[in-house]
Formats: structure tokens, C-alpha cells, sequence
């Protein structure tokens, strides 16, 4: 072969090789932190305020079936047809544009979420007229909707139901649900990932001190009524009867994770603390002293107790 | 007149008989050229795939096949890889590799690495292989014969080389150069290759594929070829996105699948017949999704690869008859899989996550598939980077800790590995050859987590997920490392766990065999010695006394006898008969039950019992050859172990089986025939059963160690192995003519299984391990159930004959294997080959698999651990709440070659 020839074969071939090693080394898979914005959401439709909702609902509300003498397990039903029933006794489920509510949206500040795991698939949102429970069928909200954080509720296609007469927002889905002793119940079904990503918006930054705002320092436990129901409040000065030995929430006999109570004392009375077995503080042990408790004033059957968001929630005075 | 045509006739025939086996001959070296170009790529396929175990382990045993100049195996090998098949069922762990002489199966896992030669086919073109339990050339072989890679520089034509390459598969385009000397006459010989394979975007959405192979070696012989020494040092670092294989429910969901709404999220097999046409131009990968910038696809499964090898060689032939070979070997592999991981409370970033599709968000109870879960879960089915970051950025505020919710972190499995082989080859007399060889083997294997991209979080608390729910009020059980408690990481700091594991090895063999007019015989000895540990690099706060340091040494000796006959009939025909029997030593990679946090072993750690057998019928005649042949394979004390989450105890468990007996046994034939002149038409085919035999016993591992261990039989028996489809065919039609080849074939697989789960098998503790217990429970449960459920509902609304016939019906399809579907796929290549002047040739090969473009062959799986299992009984309604996860072979799949030798 011709050297000059050979010789520019090879340099050919250099070249190629060349361009294969800056072609494949300048193809680098790394991937920068992003900026990333701020949620934003504005809202077109007309906005109610928690309070106005539960008022334009209340009437709507009907029980599951005939047999139920109130509403309080009751959910969202065309108040024309509550006597169409579904193959398992159920009455109709439907959304608020099903009965009339067309373009309206509620806002609020998120006051409890599931950092912790004290709270589970549930946010609670308030307003300065209130506070309302968002039951969602998904884990890790807090990651978008932490504490502080503002939400728009399009409510259009949700639904609204009630649990021990605490108001939820749900979807218009009935689901079945097997109690613990076997029973079988339906009822109002949280929000599927397509209900909650379709009708509940964050907008902006999240701010505690918009939570905080909203809450209400309370010296006694109050009655148990719709304004007070889910909202976010302070105790000033209460003590934890058990407080430096037993711990908020311990394993169940069965060595799985259960749910506990324990007592806080709030003057003369006492309210219950109950805690999940999943949360990331069920194993911590109870205060002892005088502490500030800043919490949920939640429902539990036909009483009020209080849900701690996190174990942050508790602090000695 | 007639005394011409006695000369023209005799002539003519003798020269289309020449012409005849000539064109053969080429036609069969071009194939054969082409095969390995092709080899090498169609194993990775695999490559892309799956989890990190199926990626170091998944490589098919078929890859071997591809040398050998057997009938059936050259044909199959090739044929049918993309299938995963492997020939009588033998896992690759049960072949040995060897280059320059020297073994390189994994000490650790067992199998031979192929993409630690990837991307460098002009210079793995010379392998000797030895097939099934035929007499041994290099070593003593194992169930899957062996194979030998002569990699020395003087082994190289002289010349150089140019491949360009082009397809559609994990990478697009490939450049390799070669150039070797060839032996010149001081006797030194050099070689070496550069190349590189590059996808941008692989054929599946979200995967790329980023190597560069390198080769280099040196021979130097001296005392005229008397004794030759070489050096080779190779390497194929390799970066690359992979794909998932996916639920059933979320392949339909990408795709418009009219029967996902028939409710069945479990194996339906009726189901499938519209995938076709269903499945759009991509196959669903959930591994990617968009990073903020809504352009960029970023993949959370990326592996990093680098294996540099050196090997040295020294062949001395002592005499004519009589050659030692020794050789030394060191390689390094530097393997890590990327994860998305998370933690604290924050929600599962998989978006195939089964809690986000139609038939779980749809409420519990019913399985009511509605159009709106289905239209959100189409949209959320990449992974939402936008979230992932903001989610670390707001935690980094206001979280209770800034420690990080979501982050990657590369599972790494390193390996320092050096290999020593010696071999003496020689003929005593015309009649009778002796080889015999020692081998010994060292690896630490370091097995460890690294965080790899914090995703914008400030730092990682190093504790377990789930210590703190599963261990309230105790601080130091959620350690991962006791040694270094609550410790902050960042980018490129170890965490989770991080072991080594030391493996000695050695092992000798010797074989004598005769050969003689009418009969061939051989028979052969091995014994090897395995002993490995354990060590320890943190203290495991769920196994403070057992995770640190040092483990035990288990200890194994293993022999091994092989034998074989040869009835020479005649020329043209022959019969042998060959057997093996050994027992072999449990692999670390499966002995340990937890090893990321633990020493403690499967119960019943010991080796396993292997007896093999092959009748084989062998034919040549000038226009067909082939083989025909049985085979028995039987496997005694088994043992294997898969990990997952177990939803009946709440908690991420190992679940080991021990003393289970498999059996694999079948028939085989390859034929060849040359039609006329350049047109041969070639089949090649097998039946086979793979079947475990016994009910082996299991053990459930608490990963978190919270409970004892439970034991229980695991009621497989009957059950087929999966892993590889049982009965195979391929028929091929070739054409050779003036340099052309072309050649069509159509393959098919049948009977093909997904290798049952155990837990599916064993719930809870099966006291007498039958099928039939579990059976039972699952119907109680059942009839429970549908009894009172509304027919509307699906259910039996009082009647109770109805509810035993549902009972009956949801018992045999949850207990029942997975089986996938037959398949058939057709072929084409097409092969010029064109010889310039100046000794240069321009071979151009174009493949086309799939040519039929079907995309519904499902290629494997796994059965997914988890059961529906709620409140201590079977969960009937969700009874198919964890179907099983497939892979599916790619469409119409193009492989162009040119390459230019000069």
C-alpha cells in the first residue's frame, strides 16, 4: 500500500476517533439544581368562604340510607331524587354542580398536614370563618401543601360529606370500607389523585405565619361547634398527667404500630391527644411541665380532641 | 460424443459439487462473521433492562451458544437470545469463560460479565467453545459447557479494521477500529481496538447509552513459537439509562387498552390481544421524566460501569504433543445503579407506584376502574422532577429537619477480582490426550449505597425509613451505623450499608481421553474448594452484634466427575453418551438472607447436587448434518432467596428457600441441508420441561429484624422454573451467491413462565406445604366474601353455589403460575461481502429482527412478592392487587454493519 495513502487512512481514522470521544464526552448527564418557582393559581371562579360553604351545604347533606336519623355520616345528594338508591342501599353521591354550586371556589391556609404521619391523607384547611378537612386518597401531601401554605379549592366537581358531623371535602365516589369489628360502610370517597390535582391549587410560598394568624389562643376546651371544628389553636399553660414515663403512641400487642390517647390537661379538664402509630414522634415520651400546645382542634366521634401536627407542636415552658 | 459427455458430465458434477460446498463454506463464514458482530448486541438487550440483579445477572446464557460450531446451539443461540432462552435451562452460572485460559466467571454471582468485553467484537471473534458435558479442552466445564476467548495479539489476522454500526436498539450507533500486526518476524505481535457505542436517546423514551471500549495487547514469542508471552489490557467503561418493566395496568394505560377496562388487573391473557395495536412507538418506561425545564428527560436508573482487565498469558509447548498454559488475571469492576429514593413521609415518586393507578385510586372495595383516575394516572405517568426538587426545597425551610425527602443514591457492587489458571495439555500417543489444570481465585467484593444527587437538599440523616415507626422510642435501632449514629451525608458519602465480601478460591481437574477407530471415550475429575465471609463496615442498628466486622467463614468442598462415549457408527454417523455429576458450592450473592445489615446465612446453607446426562445421535452427510439429542438435568438442594415488601407483616423481608429439587429435561435437534448450490435451509428446535420437584422449605426474614424468623413450606412443586421459554424453534432459509447472503428465519417460543413468587405459595406457614392448603385458605376466604357480595358487584348476592364457583375460580387464579403468551417473530439479513484490490475487503450485513414488527411478545417477569393480604385473612377483593411485572421485546429491530478491512 501506498505509505501517503495509509497514512491518510489513519489519519482519517484518528479523527473519527476523535469525534466519537468529543461526541460521547460532551454528552454529560448532569443535572443542576433548578430555580424552582413558586406555585401559582388564579383563580377565575367566585370565591365563598368555608363558613358559607358548610352553611349552602348543610341542607344538601342527606344520610347513606333511609335508616339514618341524621346526617352526620350523611353526604352531598340531589335533595330532588334522595330516593334513588344504588344495588348496595346507598343513596346517590354527587357534586356540587350536580345541585347548583357552579364557579365557586373556597381559600384557605393548610393548618395540618402529614409531615409527621400524625396526620394521614388529610389536609386541614382554614379560613378567618374556619376551618374545613380536605380527605385525599395520597401520601406526602406536605410535600406541596405544608403547613402555611395557601390553597384554592375549585369546588365544582368535588363533594362535600360529613364524618361524626365533622364537614369533609371528598369526591362525589362512593367507597366501601370494612371497620375494624367487620362492618361494612359506605361513604364519601377521598379525592383520587385526578380530583385532587384538578380541583385543589397551591398559590405562592408557603408561610407559617399565615397559619398562625388564623389560630385562636384558647385558656379552656370550648364546646364542641362548627366554628371552632378542625381550626388550629393554641394552650398556653397545660400539663400531660403522664407526662416523663409513657410515650405518645407505643406498639399494639400485636408489635404493629396503633393508635393511642393519652390525657393533656387544660385547667380543671382534660381533652385527648391522639396519636398514630405511623407518626415519626409515637415513640417519643410525653413532656413533663407546663407546655404550649399549638394543634388541631379535631373531631373524634362526637368529641373534640387534639392532633398534634408534629412533635415540634410542644414546647415546654 | 459420448466419450465427451463421460468427461463433461463427471466434470460438471464435481464442479457444482465443489462450487457447492464452497458456497457453503462462505456462506458460513460470512454468517458466522456476522453472528458475532451481532452477538454482543443482541445480549445487550438485556442490558437495558430491569433491576440491577437482572442486569448483572441477566445476560443470557445464550451468548455462548453463538460460537459453537454446533447445529442446533450455533442456530438457536443466535436465534432465539432475544427471547431469553436458554438452552436446556441452564442459568449462566452454570458455563465457564475463560480468557487466554484464564476463568473469569463471578466468584460473587457466578456468571461471566459480557459487557466487560462489550463494545469490542473484532477482538472476541476467536473463542473455542466446549458444548453441554462434552470432553474438555481448557477446563473441566460445567452443565453449560464452556468457552474460551483467545485474546493474545499474535492470535490476529494482520490488517486493520473499520466497523461503522447502526440500530435501533439500547444504542444507536457504534465506531470501532482495530489494527493488529501480526507476528512479525522477531516475534512480537501487537493489537489493539478502540471503539464506542452512543445513543442520545435509546429506542425506549428516556434511556441513553454512553461507551467507549479499549483494547490493547502485545505478544511476544521467542525459541521459535516455543514459548509465547502476552499481555492484554482491555476495558469498556460504560454509562447508561435503564427501563422498567412495568404492571400489566400501566403498559394499557400508556396505551389506550380497550380490555383495561375489563376490570382484571391480574394475568389475563385474553387481554393481550390487543396490545398490539395499543402500544404506541414507545415501550412505557417509568424511569424518566421531565426536569423543570420541560425538555430535558432525566432517567433516575442510571448504571455506571468501568471493568478494566489485564491479563497475562504464557503458552510454552514443551514438546510437540504437550502445552502448558498459564495465565494471570486482575480485574477491577466498578458497577453502580442509580435509585430515586425517599424518605420521611414524603410520598413514592415511582409514578407506575400501584396506589396511583385507576384500579387502586378508584376507591377500596369494588375494582371500578373509572375514566378519570385513568385520564390523571395517563398524565402523571413520567416521574414529576418539578415537584421532586421543589419538595427538597421547601423541606430545606420549613421542614422539621432539613435531612433530605427525596435523593439518588447508587447502589454499588465492586469488585476487586484476580485470577490465577494453569493447564497442561497433552497427547501421550495417537490414541490417547491428557489435560489437566489448577486454578486459584481471589475477589473482595464491596457491596455499599452512595448518595449520588441530593436533588437540592442540604444533606441526608443517615437512619432507616422505617426504624422510627417500626422501633418508636428506641434511637439506636434506626441507626444504620451504630459506629457513626445520626450522621449527616452529602454527595459521594457512604450510608444505608456497606460490606465486603472475601471469596478464596481453587480447584484442579485432570481428564483422560481415548480415541479410537469405532470408540471414543473420556472421563474426568474436579475438585474445587470455596471459602468466603463477610465484613462488616458499619453497625446495623437492627443487627447490632451480627452487622460489624468480620463474619464467619463457610467453607466448601466440591467434586465433580464427567464422562462421555462416542460410538462411531461409521463417518457419517455417531453416537455418544455423556454424564456429569457434582455438587456445587452455594454462591455468596445467595447465601446471606440480609447481607446489607447482617451475617446470619440461609438456614440449610450447603451445596447443591447436580447430575447430568446427554444421548446424542450426530449425522454428516454431504448434504444435511445435524444432531438429535435427549437430556436430563437433576438439581437437588437448591436454594434461592428474593426480597420484598410484605404486606402481611408490614416490613421489607428475605424470603429463602432451601433443599428444593429441580428437574430439566427434554429433547433438542439442529439439521442442516444444503438444497442446492448456495440454498440451505436449516431448523433447528427443542421441548424441554423445567419443573421443581419437591416442596422446599422457606424462611421469612425480617429485614428490620423485629420478629424471629418464620419458617414454612413453599408449595412450588409441579411449578415450572421461568426464566426461559421450554419449547423453542427456529427455521431458517439461506441463499449464498456471488458474495450475497441472504437468509430468512421464523422463530417461536411456547411454554414459557414466570418463576413463581414464594410468598403467593406460602402464606404465612403452610404447615404441610401442599398447594392444597393454600388453596383452601384462599377459597374460605373467598366464599366469605362473594357470598353476600351483590351479583352487580360481582358476587354471588346469597346464592350459594354461585359463591363456591367465584370461590373456586379466584382460588385457581391466584395460586396458578403466570404463563406467557407463544410467540412468533420472523427474521431477515441480508450480507454483502465485496473484495477490493490490494487485499481489502467492504462487508456490509443488514439484520432485521421482528420483522413483523410484534410488540406483544412479553419476554419475562417476575410474580411481585407482595400478597393481598388485610387484617390476617386474604384480601378477595384486591385479590389482584399485585399483579405481575413484565418485559417486552422490542419491535422491528435493525442492526447495520459496515465494516472495511484493510
Amino acid at each position: 500500500m501506498n505509505p501517503n495513502l495509509k497514512f491518510n487512512i489513519m489519519k482519517k481514522i484518528f479523527f473519527l476517533i476523535v469525534i466519537t470521544a468529543v461526541f460521547i464526552s460532551c454528552d454529560k448527564r448532569e443535572y443542576k439544581v433548578p430555580a424552582v418557582d413558586a406555585p401559582m393559581y388564579v383563580a377565575t371562579s367566585e370565591r365563598m368562604t368555608i363558613s358559607e360553604l358548610k352553611t349552602y351545604a348543610e341542607p344538601k347533606i342527606f344520610g347513606r340510607n333511609p335508616t339514618e336519623a341524621n346526617n352526620n355520616f350523611g353526604y352531598l345528594q340531589n335533595p330532588d331524587s334522595t330516593n334513588v338508591y344504588d344495588e348496595n342501599d346507598n343513596r346517590k353521591i354527587v357534586s356540587f354542580s350536580d345541585v347548583g354550586l357552579v364557579n365557586k371556589h373556597i381559600k384557605g391556609v393548610v393548618v395540618g398536614d402529614d409531615e409527621s404521619g400524625n396526620i394521614y391523607k388529610q389536609l386541614y384547611l382554614q379560613d378567618e370563618t374556619g376551618a374545613i378537612l380536605l380527605t385525599v386518597n395520597l401520601t406526602g401531601l406536605f410535600a406541596t401543601y405544608r403547613v402555611g401554605q395557601e390553597v384554592i379549592v375549585e369546588l365544582d366537581n368535588l363533594c362535600i360529606g360529613k364524618y361524626y358531623g365533622a364537614y369533609q371535602i371528598g369526591c362525589p365516589i362512593l367507597s366501601k370500607s370494612i371497620s375494624s369489628s367487620g362492618a361494612t360502610n359506605y361513604g364519601m370517597s377521598r379525592m383520587t389523585p385526578y380530583y385532587f390535582y384538578n380541583c385543589v391549587h397551591a398559590n405562592g410560598e408557603p408561610d407559617v405565619n399565615k397559619a398562625n394568624d388564623l389560630l385562636e389562643v384558647l385558656t379552656a376546651i370550648p364546646a364542641s361547634t362548627e366554628s371552632v371544628r378542625n381550626t388550629l389553636v393554641r394552650f398556653k399553660n397545660v400539663t400531660f398527667p403522664n407526662g416523663g414515663t409513657n410515650v405518645f403512641a407505643p406498639l399494639g400487642a400485636d408489635g404493629k404500630p396503633a393508635t393511642n390517647s393519652v390525657k393533656m390537661q387544660v385547667g380543671t379538664k382534660t381533652i385527648d391527644v391522639r396519636t398514630s402509630g405511623y407518626s415519626n414522634f409515637a415513640g417519643d415520651t410525653i413532656p413533663t411541665g407546663s407546655c404550649t400546645v399549638t394543634a388541631i382542634l379535631s373531631q373524634y366521634f362526637d368529641n373534640l380532641q387534639i392532633t398534634l401536627r408534629t412533635r415540634k407542636d410542644i414546647v415546654k415552658n | 460424443m459420448y466419450k465427451r459427455l463421460t468427461l463433461i458430465l463427471p466434470a460438471a458434477f464435481f464442479t457444482l459439487m465443489f462450487s457447492a460446498i464452497y458456497a457453503q463454506e462462505e456462506s458460513e463464514n460470512i454468517r458466522s462473521e456476522f453472528q458475532k458482530e451481532n452477538s454482543f448486541a443482541l445480549s445487550a438487550i438485556d442490558e437495558s433492562t430491569s433491576d440491577e440483579d437482572a442486569d448483572i445477572a441477566g445476560q443470557n446464557f445464550s451468548t455462548l451458544a453463538t460460537f459453537s460450531n454446533d447445529p442446533y446451539l450455533s442456530e438457536i443461540g443466535y436465534q432465539l437470545s432475544g427471547f431469553r432462552f436458554s438452552p436446556r435451562g441452564i442459568k449462566n452460572i452454570y458455563a465457564q469463560t475463560f480468557l487466554n485460559g484464564i476463568e473469569f466467571n463471578s466468584l460473587m454471582r457466578g456468571n461471566f460479565n459480557y459487557s466487560m468485553i462489550g463494545g469490542m467484537n473484532d477482538v472476541t471473534r476467536n473463542a473455542t467453545t466446549q458444548d453441554f458435558l462434552q470432553a474438555s479442552l481448557f477446563g473441566f466445564g460445567d452443565l453449560g459447557g464452556a468457552q474460551n476467548y483467545d485474546m493474545r495479539a499474535g492470535s490476529y489476522a494482520r490488517g486493520t479494521k473499520v466497523t461503522l454500526t447502526y440500530t435501533n436498539r439500547n444504542y444507536k450507533e457504534r465506531l470501532m477500529v482495530s489494527h493488529n500486526t501480526g507476528l512479525n518476524r522477531k516475534g512480537w505481535a501487537f493489537s489493539a481496538l478502540l471503539g464506542g457505542r452512543y445513543a442520545y436517546e435509546g429506542s425506549v423514551a428516556g434511556t441513553f447509552y454512553h461507551n467507549l471500549a479499549y483494547f490493547f495487547g502485545v505478544e511476544k514469542q521467542w525459541a521459535n513459537g516455543k514459548h509465547s508471552l502476552s499481555l492484554t489490557t482491555f476495558g469498556s467503561p460504560v454509562q447508561r439509562a435503564q427501563q422498567a418493566a412495568s404492571l400489566q395496568e400501566a403498559y394499557d394505560l400508556m396505551n389506550e387498552h380497550n380490555s383495561f377496562w375489563t376490570g382484571d388487573g391480574r394475568v389475563n391473557s385474553d387481554n393481550l390481544s390487543n396490545i398490539q395495536d395499543l402500544l404506541g412507538d414507545d415501550i412505557y418506561n417509568s424511569y424518566w421524566g421531565y426536569m423543570p425545564d420541560g425538555k430535558t428527560k432525566r432517567n433516575q436508573r442510571v448504571v455506571t460501569s468501568f471493568d478494566p482487565t489485564v491479563l497475562l498469558s504464557h503458552v510454552w509447548k514443551i514438546k510437540r504433543d504437550a502445552k502448558l498454559t498459564t495465565g494471570f488475571g486482575i480485574h477491577y469492576n466498578r458497577y453502580g445503579s442509580t435509585t430515586l429514593d425517599w424518605y420521611k413521609n414524603a410520598s413514592d415518586p415511582r409514578p407506575d407506584y400501584y396506589r396511583y393507578l385507576p384500579s387502586y385510586t378508584a376507591g377500596w372495595g369494588d375494582v371500578n376502574y373509572s375514566r378519570d383516575g385513568y385520564e390523571w394516572a395517563k398524565n402523571h405517568s413520567q416521574i414529576d422532577w418539578t415537584g421532586i426538587y421543589a419538595a427538597n426545597a421547601q423541606n430545606n425551610i420549613y421542614g422539621e429537619t432539613a435531612s433530605a425527602m427525596y435523593l439518588i443514591g447508587e447502589r454499588r457492587n465492586d469488585a476487586f477480582e484476580m485470577s490465577f489458571n494453569s493447564t497442561l495439555d497433552m497427547k501421550f500417543n495417537e490414541e490417547i490426550t491428557f489435560v489437566a489444570g489448577v486454578n486459584a481465585r481471589r475477589t473482595t467484593a464491596k457491596t455499599f449505597y452512595v448518595v449520588a444527587d441530593l436533588l437540592g437538599a442540604e444533606y441526608h440523616l443517615d437512619v432507616d425509613k422505617y426504624g422510627e415507626r417500626d422501633f418508636p422510642g428506641n434511637p439506636d435501632v434506626k441507626q444504620n451505623d451504630l459506629n457513626n449514629p445520626d450522621r449527616k451525608v452529602i454527595e459521594g458519602d457512604i450510608f444505608g450499608y456497606n460490606y465486603n465480601t472475601d471469596i478464596t478460591a481453587g480447584s484442579a481437574f485432570a481428564q483422560m481421553h481415548h480415541n479410537y477407530k469405532f470408540l471414543e471415550f473420556f472421563y474426568a475429575a474436579k475438585v474445587s474448594v470455596n471459602s468466603f465471609f463477610r465484613d462488616g463496615k458499619m453497625r446495623n442498628g437492627r443487627n447490632p452484634t451480627n452487622s460489624y466486622g468480620k463474619g464467619e467463614v463457610h467453607t466448601f468442598v466440591d467434586p465433580a466427575v464427567k464422562a462421555g462415549v462416542v460410538y462411531k457408527i461409521n463417518g457419517r454417523n455417531l453416537i455418544s453418551l455423556n454424564g456429569m455429576f457434582k455438587t456445587q458450592a452455594p454462591l455468596p450473592y445467595n447465601a446471606y438472607t440480609a447481607p446489607r445489615v447482617s451475617d446470619e446465612v440461609v438456614p440449610n446453607l450447603k451445596s447443591e447436587i447436580i447430575g447430568a446426562a446427554d444421548l446424542n445421535y450426530v449425522f454428516t452427510f454431504p448434504k444435511v448434518n445435524g444432531r438429535i439429542s435427549g437430556y436430563y438435568t437433576e438439581y437437588l438442594n437448591k436454594s434461592n432467596k428474593i426480597s420484598y415488601y410484605n404486606d402481611a407483616y408490614g416490613t421489607f423481608v428475605h424470603h429463602s428457600i432451601s433443599n428444593a429439587n429441580q428437574r430439566n429435561y427434554g429433547v433438542e435437534a439442529g439439521v442442516k441441508y444444503s438444497v442446492w448450490k448456495g440454498l440451505s435451509l436449516s431448523f433447528a428446535g427443542s421441548w424441554s420441561q423445567f419443573l421443581y420437584t419437591n416442596t422446599p422449605d422457606g424462611t421469612i426474614r425480617y429485614e428490620n429484624n423485629k420478629a424471629d424468623d418464620v419458617s414454612g413450606k413453599v408449595a412450588i412443586e409441579g411449578f415450572h422454573v421461568g426464566g426461559s421459554p421450554e419449547m423453542v424453534g427456529t427455521f431458517g432459509v439461506s441463499y449464498f451467491w456471488k458474495y450475497w447472503w441472504f437468509e430468512i428465519n421464523v422463530n417461536g417460543i411456547a411454554n414459557n413462565y414466570l418463576d413463581p413468587s414464594y410468598i403467593q405459595r406460602s402464606v404465612n406457614v403452610l404447615p404441610n406445604g401442599n398447594v392444597e392448603d393454600l388453596q383452601e385458605k384462599v377459597y374460605n376466604a373467598a366464599i366469605t366474601y362473594y357470598k353476600d357480595l351483590p351479583v352487580a358487584h360481582g358476587g354471588a348476592g346469597g346464592d350459594e353455589a354461585t359463591a363456591e364457583y367465584l370461590a373456586y375460580k379466584a382460588t385457581q387464579d391466584y395460586t396458578k403460575q403466570v404463563k406467557l403468551d407463544n410467540a412468533v417473530t420472523m427474521d431477515i439479513s441480508v450480507s454483502k461481502m465485496i473484495y477490493l484490490k490490494g487485499g481489502k475487503s467492504l462487508n456490509i450485513n443488514l439484520n432485521i429482527t421482528n420483522v413483523l414488527n410484534n410488540r406483544k411478545v412479553r419476554t419475562g417477569g417476575y410474580e411481585q412478592g407482595r400478597i393481598p393480604y388485610y387484617r390476617d385473612e386474604f384480601d378477595i377483593a384486591n385479590i389482584n392487587k399485585f399483579p405481575a411485572k413484565y418485559y417486552y421485546m422490542q419491535g422491528i429491530n435493525v442492526f447495520l454493519n459496515i465494516g472495511f478491512r484493510f
